[in-house]
């Protein structure tokens, strides 16, 4: 990155970002808050907040002189005490980076994430009133950096919390591969004692809108209260603000780039909701009790998700550090015949292949199309009704325990973490548009 | 008034609708009140860094509403529905606020940069308000110009329902262009003069859209002794003026009562420190009906003092300014209640009786000290009384600064504190926009031109006069006029005349106008000379009743009617007087026979239905002429 004038006239001038400046040239003498310029470094412009709230950006050309005015005191933050209350239950908040929780700095503008425990709680002070909340930042990351090793930190974390004073942990998460974690813990996680809520915003906390507030809101009381023993996902239920969802970690996936209640329980109902200071179950969940939770986060990493579509090929797959392969198959499991034979050498190399389906709603039948039987025949692992990303998590999960083909197969084919519905009741006919009415 | 002396200055924003699609998606700009569905949420101001949070915005918030938005999905998609990002900014929009810009002498930045101005009264669905800041600079008559902003015009509020406000989301998003000049207008007749210079400005672009709700003009209005106040939403350019001089009148009297106060030795700890009484029980025995119910249902009367307020609270003039309306205004927006009474306008219930003296002996009230009372339920009417306290304290300041709307009267009432400059930070979803040199010299060369420059075109050019000039102008028929005498040069009287009389003659017997497509064919026939031009009127009506048709089908139909009725009333008459007789003797019983005679004539020419009218009114006149 070259540097322009515009960096070279802030340098000579001695000028700091959040300085009083006055900026003069042919054409402007204004008066502002010199800002940091992000957007387009080669465009030589100094970014200005003016006086009357206004940010401009000012071309530095030979004529343009910059002139420090005021240099502010730093004003130090407010420092602020997680308040205790021995009455009420404790709930362990995991921040994970996201932007569940973020700081508009008015004076220059910026907008960051929650940098630390009392940044994340107080972003919704209510939640002192619900539980003696224990903050801690396990890593600041975007949702789409994380990686399976963060997973299994997040787990030992969610365990160490529960097995101490926790009643239940509250995940603040990225929403883009929130799912991902959430079947990840569910897997690794043994024999939990309390809720292991997963919340994200879609909208983010930098606006007034934003479903960040209601989202941690309801993950807090039922991290708190509810004797549900499942990780879960609670995001908005619908456009409103006024139900959240309370989704299973293995069903959830994220159906919409943008909107509130872009998550979805597919192939399942959602497990219920909390409204207001109430929760209410719609569904069977896990309850039963448990005296300590165990982490088995033995992992493979070995494992590739393909999207299978006309034309696509399988031949970029090596055996040799392939052990698993999960395909998006076409509809009910499909992928196209000229495949077969290197899904046949990788199965005889021991590649565990799993299909689902690119559909995402439905079970995978391979029996129906002659494709499918073939495919059958070659010993790939139907996966019933399961995400492609959940099969992908839980044949990382099961490759670290076995490699033996037909555990493997029956491990796929067992309802681990509540991954797998046995029947699938049909829908009622939904109402279509972005926007889904209130209920 | 000599505003001079009293310091007078005033500043204008004058907000104006582009006639455009949607600044941030593309919807169309169009207001409609059919609804889809709806949705509902809340709105939380963000915290900044330091934990600030602007006054205004926590003003908002603690009202504590829900906010249901309408939705029809023809006007609105998850851009206004706060479910999707904004799109890129409408280039369409901005190139007319350019214009405009350069129109008012105002200087482009170089780059835009879009704000986000925090806004929870729900009018936006984000909870902030999108804006760029376009320009800086120009003036406009000798006042200068401060900004010119382009931004997001917000949802229309429908209705409130206690706590929950519902608005329609198909306002929210049409591109405004927001003009502020500075604050140094010196008369209210000036701002009217400015505003007015703006608004035709902004329609010479032919940019702007026009009709109720597309213009909205702030005002902001200070005197020496006063405050800025900023008064919002006055809809007709006509009553900007009155405002302004109502405006400096409530000043002017807010500062004589602070000059009294302060002659009254009345403190500031003194007003602080006053307590509320609760004057339930006494009220349980006052005779009336209205509040003996009240009082029943559980609610409390609480009084406040106000020491040394005597006469200050409430004038008899309806004119005056005075604190009884300051009050009610802010415990109507704070608390949302109305307060009971003041010592200087008491209702009967109390003056008549006992009641009074109880209530003075219960506040200690001294002769020059008031009260005031509040009626509901105990935390409101505390809350009423705090909010009263507060305001009786800036009494002795004189003019707080606020924010105000305006009345139907032309008058202000309270809206909410002056927002800080703490309410915008950078919308980060829409990219910073270059605005380059190359672009703003491209649009130099093509800049409509001014309404003056036109009209002396026309003077000019066109050898108009000044008073068709000025009104193809105000009725924005120019462009058209222009268009016409471009293809039909020498011809501009009889466009003109056609345009700003023949038109509204047509239009005036209540055949709609919707085209203009007979105007320019009926110009075409004159060119030809197919047709004369005295005849404009009548075949224009044809072609406007008829649409779809010729002028040859219009100019056959028209020269029966016209050339051929008078024909045929002639004959008509000639008949009937030729046959007095008949007439007497047969009466209405003429009629049969006459009309053989006629149609023996006129069979084929004219339409039977035609003559049979013509006949009966001919032959009843004969009648009555006859004294039959």
């Amino acid at each position: 990155m070259s540097e322009t004038a515009a960096d070279r006239l802030v340098e000579e001038s001695d000028a700091k970002d959040g300085d009083l400046v006055r900026v003069s040239n042919e054409r402007f003498d204004v008066m502002g808050t010199l800002m940091p310029y992000l957007v387009h470094e080669e465009r030589n412009i100094l970014s200005l907040k003016l006086e009357n709230g206004y940010n401009v950006g000012i071309k530095v050309d030979k004529s343009t002189t910059l002139k420090v005015i005021k240099r502010p005191a730093r004003k130090g933050k407010i420092p602020r005490l997680v308040p205790k209350n021995s009455k009420l239950p404790t709930v362990a908040l995991l921040g994970t980076g996201g932007t569940i929780a973020c700081w508009v700095d008015y004076t220059t503008g910026a907008v960051y994430p929650a940098q630390n425990v009392s940044d994340l709680a107080f972003s919704m002070p209510e939640i002192f009133d619900l539980a003696n909340i224990k903050a801690r930042i396990v890593y600041q990351l975007l949702s789409e950096d994380l990686e399976p090793k963060h997973w299994r930190r997040l787990a030992h974390q969610v365990a160490y919390s529960l097995n101490g004073e926790a009643r239940g942990v509250v995940i603040p998460h990225g929403t883009d591969t929130m799912s991902y974690t959430a079947s990840a813990l569910a897997f690794m996680l043994k024999g939990l004692t309390g809720p292991v809520v997963l919340v994200g915003s879609q909208r983010s906390s930098d606006r007034p809108s934003s479903d960040a507030y209601l989202n941690l809101l309801a993950s807090v009381r039922l991290a708190a209260t509810a004797d549900i023993k499942e990780v879960v996902v609670a995001m908005h239920k619908n456009s409103s603000d006024s139900a959240i969802a309370i989704h299973r970690g293995t069903k959830v996936r994220k159906m919409h780039t943008s909107k509130r209640d872009a998550f979805e329980s597919l192939n399942a109902q959602s497990l219920g909701f909390v409204r207001g200071n109430k929760i209410e179950f719609t569904q069977a969940y896990h309850k039963e009790p448990s005296s300590k939770v165990v982490v088995d986060d033995k992992m493979d990493d070995r494992i590739k998700l393909v999207y299978v579509y006309p034309g696509c090929s399988l031949d970029w797959i090596s055996k040799k550090d392939t052990h698993g392969l999960v395909l998006m198959g076409t509809g009910l499991g499909h992928a196209p015949r000229r495949l077969l034979q290197k899904i046949e050498s990788l199965i005889e190399s021991n590649v565990a292949v799993v299909m689902t389906s690119q559909c995402l709603s439905g079970r995978v039948n391979m029996n129906v199309y002659s494709t499918g039987r073939k495919l059958a025949n070659l010993d790939v692992i139907p996966s019933e009704d399961m995400l492609p990303e959940v099969a992908y998590v839980k044949l990382m999960w099961i490759l670290g325990h076995t490699r033996d083909p037909s555990e493997v197969k029956r491990l796929m084919l067992t309802n681990l973490a509540g991954e797998i519905s046995t029947r699938i009741p049909p829908k009622k006919p939904l109402e279509g548009g972005l926007i889904s009415q209130e209920e | 008034m000599n505003y001079k002396s009293i310091g007078f200055r005033a500043g204008l924003e004058i907000h104006q609708q582009i006639a455009s699609h949607k600044l941030f998606c593309n919807c169309p700009s169009n207001i409609k009140n059919e609804v889809d569905f709806t949705f509902e949420r809340m709105l939380r101001p963000t915290q900044s860094e330091l934990g600030e949070l602007d006054r205004a915005a926590l003003a908002e918030a603690k009202r504590n509403l829900r906010f249901g938005y309408y939705v029809l999905g023809t006007s609105a998609c998850g851009v206004e529905a706060d479910e999707e990002p904004p799109h890129e900014v409408n280039e369409d929009a901005l190139e007319a606020t350019l214009i405009i810009a350069l129109r008012l002498k105002s200087t482009p930045v170089d780059e835009m940069h879009w704000m986000r101005k925090i806004v929870i009264d729900g009018s936006n669905t984000a909870g902030f308000q999108r804006t760029g800041l376009v320009a800086l600079g120009g003036e406009v008559d000798g006042v200068g110009i401060e900004t010119i902003a382009l931004e997001e015009d917000a949802a229309r509020k429908i209705k409130r329902e206690g706590r929950m406000v519902y608005y329609n989301l198909d306002r929210l998003g049409i591109p405004l262009v927001e003009i502020s000049t500075k604050s140094t207008i010196e008369s209210p007749a000036k701002i009217e003069q400015i505003a007015g210079r703006i608004g035709s400005i902004l329609r010479s672009t032919k940019r702007v859209k026009r009709g109720i709700g597309t213009i909205r003009q702030d005002l902001n209005v200070s005197i020496e002794a006063g405050a800025r106040v900023e008064i919002k939403g006055v809809q007709n350019l006509r009553t900007l003026r009155k405002v302004a001089e109502r405006e400096v009148h409530r000043q002017l009297g807010l500062i004589r009562i602070r000059k009294e106060l302060e002659r009254r030795n009345v403190t500031r700890e003194q007003l602080e420190n006053q307590k509320f009484f609760d004057l339930t029980g006494l009220f349980r025995q006052i005779d009336s009906k209205e509040l003996g119910q009240a009082i029943n249902s559980g609610a409390y009367v609480l009084a406040l003092r106000l020491p040394s307020f005597s006469g200050l609270i409430d004038s008899k003039q309806k004119e005056e300014a005075s604190l009884y309306r300051e009050f009610d205004s802010y415990t109507q927006i704070e608390v949302e209640m109305k307060f009971m009474a003041n010592s200087d306008r008491l209702p009967n219930e109390i003056v008549d009786g006992p009641m009074l003296g109880e209530i003075k002996k219960k506040l200690s009230i001294k002769e020059d000290d008031a009260f005031l009372l509040v009626s509901g339920k105990r935390d409101k009417a505390t809350e009423a009384l705090q909010v009263i306290r507060e305001r009786a304290v800036k009494a002795l300041e004189g003019v707080p600064e606020e924010v105000r709307r305006v009345t139907a009267d032309c008058s202000t009432e309270y809206m909410r504190p002056l927002p800080g400059a703490a309410r915008m930070y950078p919308e980060t979803d829409i990219p910073p926009v270059l605005i380059s040199a190359r672009r703003i010299e491209s649009l130099k060369e093509r800049l409509p031109p001014l309404p003056e420059e036109k009209i002396d075109d026309f003077l000019k050019r066109h050898k108009l006069s000044e008073e068709q000039a000025k009104q193809l102008m105000d009725q924005e028929l120019d462009s058209l006029f222009e268009e016409l005498t471009q293809t039909h040069p020498k011809r501009e009287k009889i466009i003109a005349r056609i345009l700003l009389n023949t038109l509204p003659e047509i239009s005036a017997k209540g055949i709609e106008i919707n085209s203009d497509e007979p105007v320019r064919s009926v110009l075409e026939a004159i060119e030809e000379n197919r047709f004369a031009k005295e005849a404009v009127n009548e075949v224009l009506t044809y072609l406007f009743v008829n649409p779809g048709e010729s002028v040859e089908q219009a100019i056959e139909a028209c020269k029966l009617q016209i050339l051929g009725i008078e024909k045929v009333r002639e004959l008509i008459v000639e008949v009937v007087m030729e046959r007095t007789e008949l007439v007497k003797s047969q009466g209405e019983w003429a009629f049969s026979p006459l009309m053989g005679v006629l149609m023996k004539e006129l069979r084929g020419k004219v339409d039977g239905g035609v003559i049979a009218d013509l006949l009966r009114s001919e032959l009843d006149k004969a009648i009555k002429k006859g004294g039959i």
